[in-house]
């Protein structure tokens, strides 16, 4: 089930309603069962992997903390690897076979073919395509965070089957984010929310803004970028036709990932719970290391926490620094898809981050003061916007066409767009008031009723009047 | 405690149209009822696209063969596979002269059937223009002629293997009851389509149209925005499209893949075989508004002197304006009556002893 669309409307009225007519003590349980609805909405099969992996994690959860020694740090590896191995073979099986055949025949110079992940389990009679199960790599890495806290001892095991398995699954967050931490939520789970009304007014103020930006602004704008970057049409596009679209799809992926993100505080905030913010306005960084502290803030913070720290992170020698730097970046394209492209788009951050520290050793920190805040945030801007063209472009090659065109500033093809002037003036209007006013609308102040019912009405009837509905899934749900 | 019972009421309608919405046999038991509005009762193009300039009330067409007793009829058998131009409510068996009518879609498979050998067979081979190079694209049998109905052949099975058909089966009928994938087009249905909230729906189409020059994406319109066609029949990146590049050699290859058809049907029992191919809206009312391929000509003339087939596009870009709806893909009274005079036209010249 999407977030926007009329179903999650309806689903999201009936569970709260329900959640808060109900024993507190069933709530869980009402959750859960949600959870699991919500979730199969997608795919039903998939529910099958999401719960072993949930169970896996619950035993070794319990087995690790009564478990001391190697002991312990066996049953984590073991948590580990099966939680890693699901991710591996659903999400990353053909990217590997496809880059072994590809060397195998570099070495041999013959034509060699492993079986795809469809194809291996057709073999072993298993009709159907098969799909990424939506929202893996978030509910992996949040069931890994528990573990691993339990582990580290920051962290008791969870007795409770159902809260542990509604921790994994809790709507809200499910299929994209905020990639929570067990002390964060799971207390938050177990814990009787009565009926607040100024909660229920703070989280429905949040979900409008959310809906505004991913249905008014990010999908209006999807137009033009997937046309632009459509790999059939690629070759006739000008630059100044690239350009746009690349620009506009560094707000686009924002307001569609940051949409998503407010709808899920927000719905989570109407049932009481409070869940991580993962974004603080990005795109006033004024460096890159500052673009991912106010990006992504729950991937982030779990690389560095489980990864970065893990291998030392910045108490090693410089040079193994920046080796650790660069793994966390790879690491991190590499968790949003299985492409090169997405390794690329890693590997690219990582180098600016590595730039950035050398520049920073050598030449000092960098002068934010007067106009020069303004050059860094512009161009941090244009980086971060040029490294985007990787994460969206169908692949490789077209990628390096797109960021080739761009640099060349080839305007002799005509600007095309499929929308219309009047759409992308419209568009700019509305990009100027989300940047303008993003502070303000990610907490607007809601103790006023009135001041509640004006603008979450306005949200509502301008999402409605100039959404774009097209049952367009976000970006991120692919990951 | 009117707070209360307003909460549960809501509550109540919440869950109770979250079921109708993920539940088909709910949903379709509904429409049965008549609970339901019918969906597309202003046209199938005023649906998708909501533009008040489109929407008209579907009305029913008079059935030439209403009422007449079919011992009066011809002993003839009409079988056709068709598209949404042959649905029931379009086309049934009082629109024909003849004792039996029967109509499958080209989804279907397999369909067992005994021919009478007391009448003359005829199958009728029909689809849309938009649809001619999928369907004629390669040789399907959708009709299984056979002497008896027959049951599955029963085939020894393991234990776990009935096990295992018994839970597949019972999955898929749970995920009829609880996940329709349709679920988003339920609700909106339930909720959206009642007649005094259409003005609300209208103002967002005219607003996007009048402003931003778009359309819902399962619709566009002709240049000149006096016609509304199906996405499919101008979407030049589709083969549906009048537009899109046909070459000859395609062509000849539908052309063979029916008449290999048209062999394998008769082997089977029939003893006519016609074609016909409705035109696309666009092909009628916008034929310049791209570069039109010319699809039905091009296969009637490749076709000419292999099989019968069923012309009505001459008569139809003879009378352009009145053969189409304006709010729907579909034909108007009037072009409809074009199609099956022109069918039965056929029919008879066929079955005229030579």
């Amino acid at each position: 089930m999407i977030f926007n669309s009329f179903q999650f409307i309806i689903f999201f009225i009936a569970v709260s309603l329900t959640y808060y007519a109900l024993n507190p003590r069933f709530r869980w349980l009402l959750l859960l069962v949600a959870s699991c609805y919500f979730y199969m909405a997608f795919v039903p099969e998939y529910i099958l992997i999401l719960f072993l992996t949930i169970i896996i994690d619950y035993i070794a959860g319990i087995f690790i903390e009564k478990s001391t020694g190697s002991n312990r740090k066996l049953l984590l590896i073991i948590s580990l690897i099966s939680n890693i191995g699901i991710l591996a073979i659903f999400k990353y099986y053909n990217f590997f076979t496809e880059n072994l055949a590809a060397i195998v025949e570099l070495v041999s110079g013959k034509t060699f073919h492993f079986k795809t992940l469809d194809e291996f389990l057709s073999f072993l009679n298993f009709s159907g395509k098969i799909l990424l199960p939506i929202g893996l790599s978030f509910h992996t890495f949040q069931a890994m965070s528990y573990t691993i806290e339990v582990y580290r001892g920051k962290f008791p095991a969870e007795k409770h089957f159902g809260i542990y398995a509604l921790y994994v699954m809790f709507y809200p967050q499910l299929v994209a984010g905020p990639i929570e931490r067990p002390q964060h939520v799971l207390p938050q789970l177990k814990m009787h929310h009565s009926f607040d009304f100024e909660n229920i007014k703070a989280g429905l103020m949040r979900m409008a803004w959310g809906f505004f930006k991913k249905v008014v602004f990010a999908d209006r704008v999807g137009l033009m970028v997937d046309a632009a970057f459509a790999h059939q049409s690629l070759q006739s596009q000008s630059s100044s036709t690239l350009l746009m679209a690349t620009f506009l799809y560094s707000f686009q992926i924002y307001c569609d990932f940051s949409g998503y993100c407010d709808i899920a505080l927000g719905s989570a905030k109407v049932l009481g719970i409070n869940l991580m913010e993962n974004f603080q306005t990005p795109y006033s960084s004024k460096s890159i290391g500052e673009f991912w502290r106010r990006w992504h803030i729950s991937l982030s913070s779990w690389f560095k926490d489980y990864v970065y720290f893990s291998l030392g992170g910045s108490r090693v020698g410089l040079s193994r620094t920046y080796i650790n730097v660069m793994i966390i970046f790879l690491l991190s394209g590499f968790w949003h898809g299985n492409t090169w492209n997405f390794v690329l788009w890693g590997a690219i951050h990582g180098f600016y981050l590595i730039f950035g520290q050398i520049r920073d050793k050598y030449f000092g920190e960098i002068d934010t003061s007067g106009i020069k805040k303004y050059l860094h945030l512009l161009a941090t801007f244009v980086l971060v916007m040029l490294a985007w063209i990787f994460f969206r472009a169908e692949n490789l090659n077209d990628s390096l066409f797109i960021l080739k065109k761009i640099l060349l500033f080839d305007f002799s093809q005509p600007f095309l767009s499929a929308i219309n002037t009047n759409e992308l003036i419209f568009s700019f209007l509305l990009l100027a008031v989300i940047l303008w006013k993003e502070k303000y609308f990610n907490r607007i102040s809601t103790k006023s009723d009135v001041k509640f019912y004006l603008l979450f009405s306005c949200f509502v009837l301008v999402s409605y009047l100039f959404g774009v509905f097209q049952a367009k899934q976000f970006i991120y749900f692919q990951f | 405690m009117i707070k209360k019972i307003v909460v549960g009421l809501v509550l109540v309608l919440a869950w109770f149209a979250l079921a109708i919405g993920a539940s088909k046999p709910l949903y379709y038991t509904l429409l049965r009822q008549n609970l339901l509005n019918e969906n597309e009762r202003y046209g199938d193009m005023y649906r998708f696209s909501n533009l008040p300039q489109f929407k008209q009330l579907q009305i029913g067409c008079k059935r030439p063969y209403d009422g007449v007793d079919s011992s009066k009829k011809q002993n003839v058998a009409l079988y056709s596979i068709g598209d949404s131009f042959l649905e029931e409510w379009r086309i049934n068996s009082n629109d024909f002269p003849y004792k039996f009518y029967k109509n499958i879609h080209w989804h279907d498979e397999n369909i067992q059937t005994i021919l009478d050998t007391n009448k003359t067979n005829i199958l009728l081979l029909q689809c849309a223009e938009r649809h001619a190079r999928e369907r004629f694209g390669k040789v399907p049998l959708n009709y299984k002629i056979v002497k008896s109905y027959e049951s599955e052949p029963w085939l020894p099975r393991s234990r776990l293997q009935r096990l295992s058909d018994l839970i597949t089966e019972n999955w898929k009928t749970f995920k009829e009851f609880v996940f329709t994938p349709e679920t988003a087009d339920h609700l909106e249905h339930v909720f959206f389509s009642a007649d005094w909230l259409l003005p609300l729906k209208e103002s967002k189409a005219s607003l996007t149209l009048n402003l931003f020059d778009r359309v819902n994406t399962s619709a566009s319109l002709s240049k000149d925005k006096k016609h509304i066609f199906y996405y499919k029949d101008t979407d030049t990146a589709l083969i549906n499209s009048c537009y899109s590049r046909l070459e000859d050699k395609e062509l000849d290859g539908m052309v063979a893949n029916v008449d290999s058809t048209i062999k394998a049907y008769k082997r089977l029992g029939f003893q006519q075989v016609i074609v016909s191919i409705i035109p696309s809206k666009a092909s009628i009312l916008a034929p310049t508004d791209g570069v039109y391929n010319h699809l039905i000509e091009r296969f009637e003339t490749k076709a000419e002197g292999k099989f019968p087939i069923v012309n009505v596009y001459k008569e139809y870009t003879q009378n352009r304006a009145n053969v189409f709806a304006i709010n729907d893909t579909h034909w108007t009274c009037f072009g409809k009556n074009i199609w099956v005079n022109n069918t039965t036209d056929l029919i008879d010249l066929v079955l005229k002893p030579k």
